[in-house]
């Protein structure tokens, strides 16, 4: 119902728009993911079913319609592009230099890896929490997350 | 990598929506009283949230191609143009297309707060200042009777409508049709509990706020239907 929308709308569309620029550091983009999520909700309600909480739910679709624009040609030209500066392993993973670090690998990962990523680096989430979000265990989590630091820091080394 | 020793921004966005359980948040906010990264970083997604609810993004959701949709849309569901969404609580356009109707004969129940023109429809978890009008709608197949009841932070129990009697005030069918009067908060903060009734016959108010006080809540009676809206009423940024 267009009422769900609209509450779900003024209740969580600040945090989908908040991650959106958090994760593609544009806030034109970030304005027509919030969009693009919206508009799809009403006109597709069953998308959300309910199972999970909303903010759950719009976390997952928040990043996957982001990462989907990350791996956009243009848009990876420009990340890749970017001045990144030296990966050090003990930066705080919260930030902005892990942040800018972490999108401009973001395109070039693998979909689990990516998500992985953007819940640790850019939402702050455990181990616990990204294993709910990704529907696995938190042992697989620290696999992707070693996999994503070896990615960094490869980056570092032929940079 | 280690695991994060601070609250996530997913654990920030439950709170601030209500959707964390209240031992969780509880836990999350004495982390926050200790924590300067975290209490920061509540503060400054709760301020995020405020913003965006005072101005929220404007949206389209019209189809380029259909001229009749977007006119629908545009002027019935424009979410972020708050004044436009007073309009979508209180005139649902004619040309809404079917199945927006509460299922069966339950009338549907909608708070909006704000000040004009932005009065917006408001669900739990949102944030309301002293100052701000409540208005109660509802829509319904059937003539009933209704009531709007407060408990506020201070315990105290109130009627908002009837705002005088101690009987239920009419409510004749109809489509997003507002309750016959609006309420100004005071300046009394914390949880604003609202409860919202429409009930086929007219009932006593007193033995209603009686249970609201008592219990911090009224359980619906027989042929009621009741609407709970728990805000947040804080000095306005």
């Amino acid at each position: 119902m267009k009422h769900d929308v609209e509450a779900m709308y003024r209740r969580y569309g600040h945090s989908v728009l908040r991650r959106a620029r958090q994760i593609l550091a544009n806030d034109d983009e970030a304005g027509e993911v919030l969009q693009e999520i919206f508009a799809g909700l009403v006109a597709r309600p069953g998308q959300f079913d309910g199972r999970s909480a909303p903010s759950t739910f719009l976390y997952a679709v928040t990043t996957h319609a982001c990462l989907a624009r990350l791996r956009d040609r243009k848009n990876r030209l420009r990340l890749i592009d970017e001045q990144v500066r030296p990966w050090t392993t003990d930066i705080d993973p919260r930030s902005a230099d892990a942040a800018v670090m972490v999108r401009a690998e973001l395109a070039q990962m693998p979909e689990d890896e990516a998500r992985a990523a953007v819940y640790y680096h850019l939402d702050g989430m455990s181990h616990a929490e990204i294993a709910e979000m990704l529907g696995c265990s938190r042992r697989h989590v620290g696999n992707l997350l070693e996999r994503i630091e070896h990615r960094i820091t490869e980056r570092k080394e032929a940079s | 990598m280690t695991d994060h020793s601070h609250v996530s921004d997913l654990r920030w966005d439950r709170w601030l929506a209500g959707e964390l359980p209240p031992d969780e948040a509880t836990e999350a906010i004495a982390h926050a009283e200790s924590c300067a990264t975290c209490g920061a970083r509540m503060r400054e997604l709760t301020a995020g949230r405020e913003a965006f609810q005072l101005r929220p993004v404007a949206l389209s959701f019209a189809p380029p191609r259909s001229v009749r949709r977007t006119r629908a849309f545009a002027g019935g569901f424009a979410l972020a143009a708050v004044a436009v969404v007073a309009i979508v609580v209180f005139r649902r356009p004619a040309d809404d297309p079917p199945g927006e109707r509460p299922k069966g004969h339950a009338p549907n129940l909608v708070l909006a707060a704000g000040r004009a023109p932005d009065v917006i429809a408001v669900s739990t978890g949102d944030i309301v200042h002293p100052g701000d009008s409540l208005q109660a709608a509802y829509t319904s197949d059937r003539d009933g009777f209704g009531a709007v009841l407060a408990l506020d932070g201070a315990g105290a129990a109130n009627a908002y409508v009837p705002a005088g009697g101690d009987t239920m005030v009419e409510l004749p069918a109809g489509v997003d049709r507002s309750f016959p009067a609006s309420t100004v908060l005071d300046r009394v903060g914390g949880t604003e509990r609202i409860v919202i009734l429409w009930c086929q016959a007219a009932r006593a108010i007193a033995p209603l706020l009686g249970e609201l006080r008592a219990t911090g809540d009224v359980a619906a009676p027989a042929g009621c239907h009741a609407r709970r809206v728990v805000l947040d009423k804080r000095e306005a940024p």
